[in-house]
C-alpha cells in the first residue's frame, strides 16, 4: 500500500541545511499497525508527514497503491489525501473558532457528503465517543483527553483506509492515553491501516511492527506479537 | 536617563521589525504630509484680512434684494450708500467705498513706459484710516483727497521711478493726468482688497447720485460698544441684526423718493408686491471664506472645499494611525510570551506602558520627520497647482509648528495606547497560559480597524469620484452656445470713433468669421436693471440681466431661438435678420416714442410671466423718471451667462449702444493661433493707441470658473490614491501577520482536505464582509460630503448607487488582491509547513 524508496528530506533555511530523512525503504501493507520510534528530532514526523502527502520528499520515490505520487501536484494529492488519510495529532490541531461538532464534520464537507449523511455520521461518532453532552463546546473549553477524543473522531469521520497519528497520547495522561490507544487498536482491527509515531514503548508495543529511527535512517524493524497473546 | 533607555530600546526593535517600521513609518508620513499640506492651505485661507486695526468692528455692507421670484444678492452698494447713512445712523465711525474696474485700465509714465497694474482701485481718502495696508511715503490722512491723486505700490515705485516716486506723474486714457501722493506696502496676499495702485474715487466720473444703482464697495468701522450680535425687532424680516435692521431703516427712508420715481409706486406698494431689500454686514475676515455674492471683488475661497479637503486628509492621517494600532496589536500576539516573561522577572506595568508609548510616539516623530520632507518636495508643485496663497513655506510651517508637534504627538499615543495597557493588564500567568486567547480577542478589534480603513478609503474614493463626475458634467453640459474659437476683445468702448473701421478689418481677415460689440460676454459681469410690463395692473418689477449687444451677437455665439418664434406669421426666424430688425429700430435709451425691439431668454419669459411673448411691450423707467418702451421681437433658448454655479438668470438683449460696448467678440474658423491674437493686436494698436490690448479666449476663461473645483479635484484624487496606498500596505502587513493565526488553521483544512478553492472561498469571504459592512456603514458619510462639495454648483450631477457599489466592489478587489498576494504561498505550501508554525 505504501512504498518509499529512496526517500530523503532536507529542510534548508538561509543558514543551516538540515537533513531530516536518509534514503529511508520502506512497505506498509495494508491493515497494518506500524510505530514509528526514536529520539527527538530524528525525522518520526517528517516521515509521516510524507507518508500523508502533507509534505513532499526532497528525493526518492513514493509508491502509494502502486503509483507514483512523490511527484503529484497539490491539488492530486489533496484528492489522494481526502480520500485515503486522516491525521491525529499530538497537540490535536482542532480549529479554535468551530464547535466540537463542526470540528468532525469538517472533512465531510470538504468531501461534499450531504448534510443528512454528515449530521448521521457526526451523532454516531458522538455518541461512540461518548461527546454528545459537549458537541456545541469550543475545543478550549475541553480537557486534552476530550479534545484528543474531538480529533480521533474527526480523523475516522470520513472512514479513511490510513490513520497517521502523531504522538497521539503525547499531551495526554496515561487513562486518557490508554483510552485513545484502545480506540485506535479497535480500529486497526475493524481494518483501517495505522501509522504511529510515539515515544512510549508500551504504546508502540500495541503496534504490529514497529520501526525505529535515528538520525534519519532506519535502524531496526522490529516485529511484535499482536497485544493480548 | 529612563527615557533615553525607552527610546534606545524603541529604536532596537523597530530595526529588528524593518518591514513593519517601514510600512508604519512611511503610511504615517504621507498621512501626516497630506494634513500638513492641508493645514498650511486652511490656515492661510482662514487668516485673511485679520491685520486690519480694529477689524473686528470692520464690516462690508451688501445688499440682498427681492424682485417678485428673482433675488439678487450684490456685494456692491450704491454711490450715497456710504456716507449716506454714516450721517443717519449714529453708530457708525467710518465708511469708506472702494470701486474696482472690471476692465484694465492703461497706465503710462511720462515716457510712455506702460505700467503693468492688473488691480486699480478707486478709494475714498478714508482707506488708510480704515484699513490696515501700510503707507510707507505719503500722508494716509490726506493722499487720496484730492482729486487725481495716486496711491502706487512700493515694488511699482522702485521699477518704474527708481529716483522716487512722490510728485512724480502717471498717465492714464484720455491723456488724465495722476499726480503720486503716496507709496504704499505691496498688497499682502491675505486679503480681498487686491490693489496694485489706488487712485481717489472722486475722480471718476461715475454716477454719483444714485441710492439704488450699485457698483462699489462699501465699508464700515463701527464705534467701539456697538453690540453687533443683538437681533433686531422681531417684525424684520431675514434674520437680520439690530444694526443692520437700523442701516435699512435709513437706507429706505433715504431712498424713498428714487424708489418711487423708478418703480412708479410707494415703498408700502413696493414691499407689498413681495419685494424687499436687506442689508447685510460681513465681517471683513469673513468676507473671504464665507461671501459668494454677485459682483464680489475677488475670488473668494470655499469653506465646503476647505471641509471637504480637511475631511479627506483627517480620514488619511486616521488610516495611517489604524494601520499603527492595528500593527501593533497583531504583532502582540508574537510578543505575548516576551511581555509575560518580563513581567515575571519583575517588569512594571507602568514600565512596560511606557515601553509601548515610547515605541509608537518614536515612529511617529520619525514619520513626522519624513513627513515634513514630503511637504518640502511638494509644496512648490501644489503651489503652483493649488494657487496656495502663502508667504513662506518655513514661516507658516513655523507659525503651525505647535499644531503639527501636537499631532505626531497624539497620533503617537493613540496609536501606543492599545497594545500598552491591553497587554499589560494580564497577570504573568495568564499571559503565558493564554496565548492563545489573546489572538482571536484582538482580532475582533483589529477587524473594526480594518472596517475603519475599508469605510474611509470607501468615503474618500466615492466624494473624489464625484469630484470628478460633476467637473465633466460641466464640462459636457450643453451651456446654449458654441464657447469655442471665439476671441474676446476688453476695453472695446476705447475704440470711439475708429470701431466700423476696426470691425470690419478685423472681418477682412481670412479666418474670422464673425465679430459682434457687446456690453457684456458669458463669465463676465453683468449688469442688472428693473423693467416693467407695459399695461401690468401690478406694475411688478422685474429685474433682469441686460447685455446691449449688436446684431451679429447671436450669430457670433450661435445662440438659437426657441422655436415658437417660427410660429409668428410674418416673422423671420433666422436670427441675423431678426437681429438686425432689432437693430433697424435705431431708438436710443431716453427715446420715448418709438418702442425698441428687444430679445428675451427663455429664463426671462418665464420670470416675467409673459404668454405669446413675441409683440408684448416692456417699460423700463430711467432714474430721471423718463421711461423707454421695447417690444419683444423674439426668445432665444436659454444660454450659460454665468458659472453653473449659478442658475440661468433672466436676461434680456437692448440693441447695442457704442459707449456701452466693452467687448468685441470675435469668431475664428478654429481656435484662435498666436498669430492670429497677434494680427488682431496690429489692428487694435493702430486704430486705438490709447486703450489697453486686453484679450481673452472665451472657452479658456469659462474654464476658468471652475479652477478652484479643478484644483480641489486633482488634490482629492491624489490623497484617494494615498488613502488606498496606505490602506493597503496596512492590509499587506496586516495579513502576513494573521497569516501567523491562520497558517495553522489553513494547514489543519488542508489536512482535512480542503482544496484552493475551499480556502480561496474561506479568506475571501471574510473579506468580503468587512467590505460589505465598510460600504453600508461608509454611504451616509461619503453622500453627506459629496452633497456639501456639490452644494456650490446650481446644477449638479446625480449622486448614484451604482457609482457606488462601483467604488465598493473596486476597494474588494484591492483588498483581496492585497490578501492574495499574502496568502498565496501559505494556501500553496505543504500543509506540514503551516503545521510546523506554533
Amino acid at each position: 500500500m505504501i512504498n518509499l524508496q529512496d526517500i530523503s528530506k532536507v529542510f534548508t533555511t538561509r543558514e543551516v541545511e538540515t537533513r531530516a530523512l536518509t534514503n529511508i525503504n520502506l512497505t506498509i501493507d495494508k491493515g497494518e499497525f506500524v510505530s514509528v520510534m526514536g529520539p527527538s528530532g530524528c525525522g518520526k514526523t517528517t516521515l509521516l508527514n510524507i507518508m500523508g502527502l502533507i509534505e513532499t520528499p526532497s528525493s526518492g520515490t513514493y509508491y502509494f497503491d502502486n503509483r507514483i505520487v512523490s511527484s503529484l501536484s497539490e491539488r492530486q494529492r489533496t484528492d489522494i489525501r481526502k480520500e485515503s488519510f486522516s491525521y491525529v495529532f499530538q497537540s490535536f490541531n482542532l480549529i479554535d473558532e468551530l464547535t466540537v461538532r463542526e470540528n468532525i464534520e469538517l472533512p465531510l464537507i470538504y468531501q461534499k457528503i450531504h448534510s443528512t449523511e454528515r449530521k448521521k455520521r457526526v451523532d454516531n461518532l458522538l455518541d461512540r465517543f461518548n461527546l454528545g453532552h459537549r458537541s456545541d463546546y469550543f475545543p478550549q473549553q475541553l480537557s486534552g483527553g476530550q479534545q484528543q477524543r474531538v480529533a480521533v473522531a474527526r480523523a475516522i469521520v470520513s472512514r479513511p483506509r490510513i490513520i497517521l497519528a502523531d504522538e497521539p497520547t503525547g499531551n495526554l495522561d496515561s487513562t486518557h492515553g490508554e483510552e485513545i490507544m484502545r480506540l485506535l487498536t479497535s480500529l486497526n482491527e475493524e481494518g483501517t491501516t495505522i501509522v504511529m509515531v510515539t515515544h512510549s514503548k508500551m504504546h508502540a508495543q500495541r503496534a504490529q511492527r514497529i520501526i525505529h529511527l535515528f538520525d534519519g535512517h532506519v535502524v531496526t524493524e522490529n516485529f511484535t506479537m499482536p497485544t493480548g497473546i | 536617563m529612563m527615557t533615553k533607555n525607552y527610546i534606545k530600546l524603541a529604536i532596537r526593535n523597530l530595526r529588528r521589525n524593518k518591514d513593519y517600521f517601514f510600512i508604519n513609518v512611511f503610511g504615517l508620513a504621507i498621512g501626516m504630509a497630506c494634513a500638513i499640506l492641508v493645514m498650511l492651505h486652511v490656515w492661510t485661507q482662514t487668516h485673511f484680512d485679520d491685520f486690519h486695526p480694529d477689524d473686528n468692528r470692520l464690516y462690508r455692507a451688501t445688499i440682498e434684494s427681492k424682485m417678485g421670484s428673482i433675488g439678487t444678492n450684490f456685494a456692491v452698494t450704491p454711490p450715497r450708500f456710504a456716507f449716506g447713512l454714516k450721517k443717519r445712523v449714529p453708530e457708525i465711525e467710518q465708511a469708506c467705498r472702494i470701486y474696482k474696474s472690471e476692465r484694465k485700465i492703461l497706465l503710462k509714465t511720462k515716457n510712455d513706459e506702460v505700467l503693468d497694474a492688473p488691480s486699480l482701485l478707486f478709494v475714498d481718502s478714508t482707506f488708510f484710516d480704515m484699513f490696515g495696508f501700510k503707507l510707507l511715503q505719503g500722508n494716509p490722512a490726506t493722499c487720496l483727497s484730492k482729486e487725481k491723486s495716486i496711491v502706487i505700490t512700493k515694488s511699482m515705485a522702485k521699477t518704474y521711478f527708481p529716483e522716487g516716486a512722490i510728485g512724480k506723474k502717471i498717465i492714464s486714457e484720455n491723456d488724465t493726468k495722476w499726480t503720486i501722493t503716496g507709496v504704499v506696502e505691496d498688497c499682502p496676499y491675505n486679503t480681498q482688497i487686491q490693489y496694485s495702485a489706488l487712485a481717489s474715487l472722486p475722480t471718476l466720473e461715475l454716477p454719483n447720485n444714485s441710492w439704488l444703482s450699485s457698483f462699489l464697495y462699501t465699508y464700515y468701522r463701527f464705534k467701539p460698544g456697538v453690540d453687533m450680535d443683538k437681533p433686531a425687532p422681531p417684525n424684520a424680516i431675514g434674520g437680520i441684526t439690530d444694526i443692520e435692521y437700523k442701516l435699512l431703516q435709513a437706507y429706505l427712508k433715504a431712498a424713498t423718493p428714487e424708489i418711487e420715481r423708478t418703480t412708479k409706486m410707494t415703498p408700502q406698494e413696493f414691499h407689498d408686491m413681495g419685494n424687499n431689500f436687506i442689508i447685510k454686514l460681513q465681517q471683513i475676515r469673513r468676507i473671504h471664506l464665507f461671501s459668494h455674492l454677485n459682483y464680489e471683488m475677488s475670488k473668494n475661497a470655499n469653506i465646503e472645499t476647505l471641509i471637504v479637503l480637511g475631511a479627506i486628509s483627517l480620514l488619511i492621517i486616521l488610516i495611517a494611525a489604524i494601520n499603527y494600532a492595528n500593527l501593533s496589536t497583531a504583532r502582540l500576539a508574537g510578543r505575548t510570551r516576551e511581555i509575560g516573561i518580563r513581567k515575571l522577572l519583575g517588569s512594571h506595568r507602568r514600565d512596560m506602558a511606557r515601553q509601548f508609548l515610547a515605541e509608537s510616539i518614536t515612529i511617529s516623530f520619525i514619520s513626522l520627520f519624513l513627513a515634513l520632507v514630503i511637504v518640502e518636495l511638494a509644496f512648490p508643485q501644489l503651489e503652483k497647482m493649488y494657487q496656495f496663497s502663502s508667504p513662506s513655506l518655513s514661516q507658516s510651517l513655523l507659525k503651525l509648528s505647535p499644531i503639527i508637534f501636537g499631532i505626531a504627538l497624539v497620533t503617537g499615543i493613540i496609536a501606543g495606547l492599545y497594545p500598552a495597557f491591553y497587554v499589560t493588564r494580564f497577570t504573568p500567568a495568564t499571559i503565558l497560559q493564554n496565548q492563545k486567547k489573546l489572538g482571536p480577542r484582538a482580532k475582533g478589534l483589529r477587524g473594526v480597524l480594518v472596517i475603519l480603513q475599508f469605510l474611509f478609503s470607501i468615503v474618500i474614493i466615492y466624494s473624489t469620484s464625484t469630484i470628478y463626475r460633476q467637473l465633466n458634467y460641466i464640462q459636457s453640459k450643453s451651456i446654449g452656445f458654441d464657447k469655442n474659437n471665439l476671441l474676446v476683445l476688453d476695453n472695446s468702448t476705447g475704440l470711439g470713433d475708429n470701431r466700423d473701421a476696426f470691425a470690419e478689418r478685423i472681418k477682412a481677415l481670412p479666418r474670422v468669421t464673425d465679430l459682434s460689440y457687446s456690453s457684456a460676454v458669458p463669465g463676465q459681469l453683468i449688469d442688472m436693471y428693473t423693467f416693467h410690463k407695459m399695461n401690468d395692473s401690478t406694475n411688478q418689477n422685474y429685474l433682469l440681466q441686460v447685455n446691449w449687444a449688436d446684431n451679429h451677437f447671436l450669430k457670433t455665439y450661435g445662440m438659437h431661438f426657441i422655436d415658437s418664434t417660427k410660429a409668428i406669421p410674418g416673422k423671420s426666424t433666422e436670427p441675423k435678420h431678426l437681429f438686425s430688425q432689432l437693430n433697424d429700430s435705431t431708438a436710443q435709451a431716453g427715446s420715448e416714442t418709438k418702442p425698441i425691439a428687444v430679445i428675451l431668454n427663455e429664463k426671462a419669459v418665464q420670470y416675467m410671466g409673459l404668454k405669446d411673448p413675441v409683440g408684448k411691450h416692456l417699460l423700463r423707467l430711467l432714474q430721471n423718471g423718463d421711461q423707454v418702451e421695447y417690444t419683444v421681437k423674439g426668445v432665444v433658448r436659454n444660454f450659460h451667462f454665468e458659472s453653473f454655479h449659478e442658475e440661468v438668470q433672466p436676461l434680456i438683449f437692448l440693441p447695442e449702444v457704442p459707449r456701452f460696448s466693452r467687448f468685441t467678440s470675435i469668431r475664428f474658423k478654429s481656435p484662435p493661433s498666436d498669430k492670429d491674437i497677434a494680427e488682431v493686436k496690429k489692428i487694435w494698436e493702430e486704430e486705438n493707441p490709447t486703450t489697453l490690448f486686453s484679450e481673452f479666449s472665451m472657452s479658456d476663461n469659462l474654464q476658468k470658473q471652475y479652477t478652484e473645483e479643478r484644483s480641489t479635484g486633482e488634490v482629492a484624487v491624489a490623497f484617494s490614491f494615498f488613502a488606498i496606498f496606505i490602506a493597503c500596505m496596512g492590509l499587506y502587513s496586516l495579513m502576513a501577520l494573521i497569516t501567523v493565526y491562520r497558517t495553522k488553521e489553513i494547514g489543519i483544512r488542508k489536512v482535512l482536505g480542503a482544496g484552493t478553492r475551499e480556502l480561496v472561498f474561506l479568506l475571501s469571504k471574510e473579506t468580503l464582509q468587512l467590505v460589505v459592512l465598510a460600504s453600508l456603514l461608509a454611504l451616509p458619510l461619503a453622500y453627506q460630503i459629496s452633497r456639501l462639495w456639490l452644494s456650490r454648483f446650481a446644477y449638479q450631477v446625480n449622486l448614484s448607487i451604482t457609482n457606488y457599489l462601483f467604488v465598493s466592489a473596486a476597494v474588494f478587489a484591492i483588498a483581496i488582491f492585497t490578501v492574495y498576494r499574502q496568502l498565496w504561498r501559505t494556501i500553496n505550501a505543504d500543509p506540514a509547513e503551516s503545521l510546523r508554525y506554533e
